[in-house]
């Protein structure tokens, strides 16, 4: 966990709540990434993250006073706020149906083959896929842990919940994430088998 | 190997590479246009607040003020009751008035009238002749011309008894 206390994150907050255009500024610039990888992952959409990362730090401008350093770190608070917005988000949309965005969620091309690029897109999509297919609670856990390297303990933090809840959210995530994704790849599969047609 | 330990191994790989991924993911510069747009909007908007809140903290230091003179004045103009003399035993007081109509009191029940006792003004028009049953000389024995009629001042105690009666100093 950050040791909040020498953290420069407090002095940038006070200053913050002192109306210091330049300390928010500062702010957010070392933290909206965190908070827009965060959302990205968990709604699956780069419009979304978008306004999440706006609501976050709107909230965060309009209740920096109300930060104590001594219950979080800068970044929980964050992740907390993130996940609050994101959850928030989600409900609001749940019946509405999402046109993805894939062009802004594709892999650049790193890859030495086109081939190679070709078949890593396909698998980081279907990753993807899985992990919004997951309920929240699972999706939040996988997100934190496995793919922003969060600890456990401030994972628990953020989420509001123990760390051995954590550990076993995330055990549940990864056997669920396995199986949708081997579910994913076998429609995939079939998809590419040659129809065939029986004799009559 | 088994079946779920490579399921597992293809999620880690998965997962690691996702990450990688998002880990040069950045929040497109409109956001923060946005964002401190935001900011510079809700700024503008604490100032005036506070400007606000100073002329409402004004106000309520002249309201205050204004009230606290008026009620002062208002204390000012009202008529005070001065012990003056005591005459005689106690049965007779006398009582000067300040206002400009230079009234004196004499009191014809009870003992003196204190200085905060609270009492009841009534005004009353009455023959001439009652101010020698109050036992007041009036002018006609001093040999000037009386007025038919005079108006004195009967001072009422909280218990509606007549306290005193207040007469005008020329009619004495």
């Amino acid at each position: 966990m950050q040791d909040a206390a020498s953290s420069p994150d407090i002095d940038l907050m006070r200053r913050t709540a002192a109306g210091d255009r330049e300390a928010f500024e500062t702010l957010y610039r070392m933290h909206h990434a965190t908070v827009y990888r965060f959302a990205r992952l968990m709604t699956g959409s780069t419009s979304t993250a978008e306004d999440i990362v706006q609501e976050v730090f709107l909230a965060l401008m309009r209740d920096a006073s109300r930060y104590d350093p001594a219950r979080a770190s800068l970044t929980t608070y964050l992740y907390g706020s993130a996940r609050h917005h994101t959850r928030r988000r989600l409900l609001r949309e749940r019946f509405l149906v999402r046109l993805e965005d894939q062009a802004d969620l594709c892999l650049p091309a790193a890859s030495a083959t086109a081939a190679e690029d070709l078949i890593r897109q396909r698998d980081v999509q279907h990753v993807r896929r899985a992990i919004v297919r997951l309920p929240a609670r699972y999706r939040e856990v996988i997100v934190l842990c496995d793919l922003q390297d969060v600890s456990y303990a401030d994972a628990a933090q953020a989420l509001g919940c123990a760390i051995g809840t954590v550990r076993s959210r995330l055990h549940r995530a990864r056997h669920l994430l396995a199986d949708k994704l081997l579910r994913g790849l076998a429609c995939v599969d079939m998809a590419r088998r040659p129809t065939v047609r029986c004799e009559v | 190997m088994k079946h779920s330990e490579r399921s597992q191994e293809r999620l880690a790989r998965s997962l690691q590479m996702l990450a990688e991924i998002e880990a040069g993911s950045e929040t497109p510069s409109r956001v923060e246009t946005v964002v401190m747009a935001r900011w510079d909007a809700m700024q503008k908007r604490r100032v005036p607040s506070r400007t606000r809140r100073v002329v409402r903290v004004a106000t309520a230091i002249a309201a205050g003020i204004t009230i606290f003179g008026v009620l002062a004045w208002q204390q000012n103009a009202t008529v005070r009751l001065k012990p003056d003399t005591t005459v005689g035993d106690g049965v007779v007081s006398g009582f000067s008035r300040t206002s400009s109509d230079q009234y004196t009191t004499v009191a014809v029940v009870g003992g003196p009238l204190m200085a905060d006792e609270p009492i009841r003004v009534v005004r009353m028009r009455v023959a001439r002749s009652v101010l020698g049953e109050l036992g007041i000389p009036s002018p006609a024995q001093r040999g000037a011309a009386p007025a038919a009629t005079v108006d004195i001042d009967v001072l009422v105690g909280e218990d509606g008894v007549a306290r005193g009666v207040r007469v005008p100093i020329s009619e004495l």
